[in-house]
């Protein structure tokens, strides 16, 4: 997938909520979308470490639970667009 | 396939299709399989609403007990080693060494007692398909660097027994661990996600694994025909310039590739496959060479012959009128990469293979791809009347009144069952390739076939057929259900292979005759190959898929010539 970092995170939230509208997404976390449960976590988890070619440990779960954590993150990590 | 491709596959199943319902039965979180596994099947399925059940973790005997439900149309069993004795997965401690080796045996084989138990008490209702273990056990084995401990090799030789028992029931598919491309095995195992999250896959084994799966559940439609070249291809060099006795397959004349080739077409042609020659040869010659006593593949598996000087799509074209099947149903293969695209330009829908003769691992590459694209779960009696009933087939007939005379010396025999138990995977087989005279092209597994006969309202035929030039076998189905005095058929089929011999207007007759019914509605939809079903409609109502009345039916059907017997 090409494009920024915030644009292929995006892809991977809205992947796992198809219902949340562009403007949604940046907005997105577990508080504000009833279906982030733990299994909607597990599945974005995944498409993250496939997207960015990175390996998220358990402890690090808990950046999974908002786009804005997951962005931040990222960006600690060292991925880039 | 990528994750993130399968998750948006999974939503594009048609919430409103027909529904195929699956469960899933594995001791682990299912999580990314479960995604991988029902893209797949979205993907095989289109138009269908495929949803994937499963049941609780650490508990795999108990999971596939609930296969026995009859809501499902299709079953998966995941296995793995830890499911067997939890001291062989990684999640748990049990010791690992001499002392809890050698107490394996037993639990594992009393594990895979209940799993067999459970596994024959819900076969032969839907197909099943079932994984043994994909990853390594735990270390608890201690041997040295490269050698197989041999409480290991037992625990295997448990495991391949209970395998070949499985494989033995009714609608049980184990899968083919060579079919796995995701290898060795450590590449396998996700140690992070499964102390995690309790899913043992990568991503990659998870996606293969998936699609391996799904090809057991709803595999390719076996191709129906194929279509050789001689020179370089069945045998050794040409003919016109070499002569009959030079050309070989032999490992003495380092040709052997080709009696190799030679063989599989036997293969082919005895599980029911079409085999035919279109070469640029002299006839005659090519004949001395099918006299040969040596030549391995079996003249009599061989119909058409068309060697001559035209160019090969032309002796394709006439092979696929005789076969009557359609090109995308076929194999065409030959050395020369020009006939190859000369006969792929003519039908795009044709599989062009090129056999290598010079390299014996590409050519033996290509043999191991036609046995898979011609396999058969099981072989009918009417497959291996194929060659013979199209052989019949091209007897010389006339046209009108003559070819009136030619049926009414036909001494044909037709005989209708209704029999549930000869309601076996002939009649599914029929129902799920054949392609031209299908009334609306839909696909049912043995579960919907099952589940709609269970209704007292059905009604169905089986016909076989026979005339002066042989048996056909079964060759045509009809399943319909009274709706009063109408009689609805949602599912008609009938072999390429038992046209214009007015077979449907007999099978019509027979509906009439066993049901009683006043009028006949077929569900009838137009599909890309189903023009013949069309035609047929359109001799006895103005538009396909209109009711019939009996009275109509009467007025229109042409003259039947054909016994019915009791």
């Amino acid at each position: 997938m090409s494009g920024s970092l915030e644009e292929r995170l995006a892809t991977c939230v809205a992947t796992v909520f198809p219902e949340l509208s562009e403007g949604e997404v940046q907005r997105a976390s577990s508080a504000s979308v009833a279906n982030w449960d733990s299994l909607a976590m597990v599945t974005l988890v995944a498409l993250v470490e496939e997207e960015f070619g990175i390996r998220m440990g358990f402890d690090d779960y808990e950046y999974a639970s908002s786009y804005s954590l997951l962005l931040n993150y990222l960006r600690s990590r060292g991925a880039n667009g | 396939m990528r994750l993130m491709e399968a998750v948006r596959l999974v939503r594009l199943a048609d919430p409103h299709g027909p529904s195929f319902r699956m469960w899933l039965a594995c001791g682990f979180e299912p999580l990314h399989l479960s995604t991988f596994l029902t893209a797949e099947l979205v993907k095989r399925l289109p138009g269908r609403r495929v949803s994937l059940a499963h049941g609780v973790f650490d508990d795999l005997a108990g999971n596939v007990s609930n296969l026995s439900d009859d809501r499902y149309e299709a079953g998966v069993v995941v296995m793995e080693w830890v499911d067997l004795d939890p001291r062989l997965g990684v999640r748990r401690l049990g010791g690992w060494g001499h002392e809890t080796a050698g107490t394996l045996l037993h639990s594992v084989q009393t594990q895979l007692s209940r799993l067999f138990e459970v596994l024959s008490a819900a076969s032969g209702r839907f197909p099943i398909a079932v994984s043994l273990p994909t990853l390594d056990p735990a270390p608890v084995f201690f041997a040295s660097s490269g050698r197989a401990s041999a409480v290991q090799l037992e625990l295997t030789g448990a495991l391949l027994d209970f395998a070949a028992d499985a494989a033995a029931l009714s609608d049980v598919r184990i899968l083919d661990e060579s079919a796995l491309s995701i290898s060795p095995a450590t590449a396998r195992r996700d140690i992070m996600a499964d102390l995690s999250t309790g899913f043992p896959y990568s991503l990659p084994h998870a996606s293969d694994l998936g699609s391996a799966l799904a090809s057991l559940i709803v595999p390719p439609a076996p191709k129906k025909g194929i279509i050789t070249d001689l020179d370089d291809t069945l045998w050794r060099g040409l003919l016109g310039e070499e002569g009959v006795d030079a050309v070989s397959w032999s490992i003495e004349q380092h040709s052997h590739i080709h009696a190799l080739y030679q063989q599989t077409l036997n293969a082919i042609a005895e599980s029911g496959g079409l085999v035919a020659v279109a070469s640029k040869n002299d006839p005659a010659l090519v004949e001395e060479v099918f006299r040969r006593s040596d030549l391995v593949l079996r003249h009599q598996h061989v119909f058409p012959v068309e060697v001559n000087w035209d160019e090969k799509s032309a002796s394709v074209q006439r092979i696929l009128d005789a076969w009557n099947i359609a090109a995308d149903d076929v194999v065409f293969v030959d050395d020369s990469a020009m006939e190859l695209a000369e006969v792929a330009a003519a039908f795009p829908g044709i599989l062009c293979l090129q056999f290598e003769p010079l390299n014996p691992a590409g050519a033996y590459a290509t043999l191991l791809d036609l046995r898979s694209r011609f396999s058969r779960d099981r072989i009918h009696s009417e497959d291996r009347l194929r060659v013979s009933s199209i052989r019949s087939a091209q007897q010389p007939r006339a046209p009108g009144k003559l070819h009136e005379e030619f049926l009414a010396q036909l001494d044909a025999e037709i005989e209708f069952s209704s029999d549930r138990a000869t309601f076996d995977g002939r009649p599914l087989e029929l129902i799920n390739k054949t392609n031209q005279f299908n009334l609306n092209g839909r696909r049912l597994s043995a579960g919907e076939i099952a589940a709609a006969l269970a209704d007292p309202a059905s009604f169905f035929l089986v016909a076989s057929y026979e005339d002066r030039y042989g048996a056909l076998g079964r060759i045509a189905v009809i399943l319909g259900w009274m709706d009063g005095s109408r009689a609805r058929i949602n599912t008609w089929v009938m072999s390429c292979r038992a046209f214009s011999r007015r077979i449907e207007y007999q099978c019509l007759e027979e509906v009439f005759r066993q049901t009683g019914a006043e009028s006949v509605e077929p569900d009838f939809e137009e599909t890309p190959r189903n023009a013949p079903f069309r035609e047929f409609l359109e001799s006895l109502v103005d538009r396909p898929g209109e009711s019939l009345t009996r009275e109509r039916f009467d007025r229109h059907k042409p003259p039947l010539y054909i016994k019915v017997m009791e």
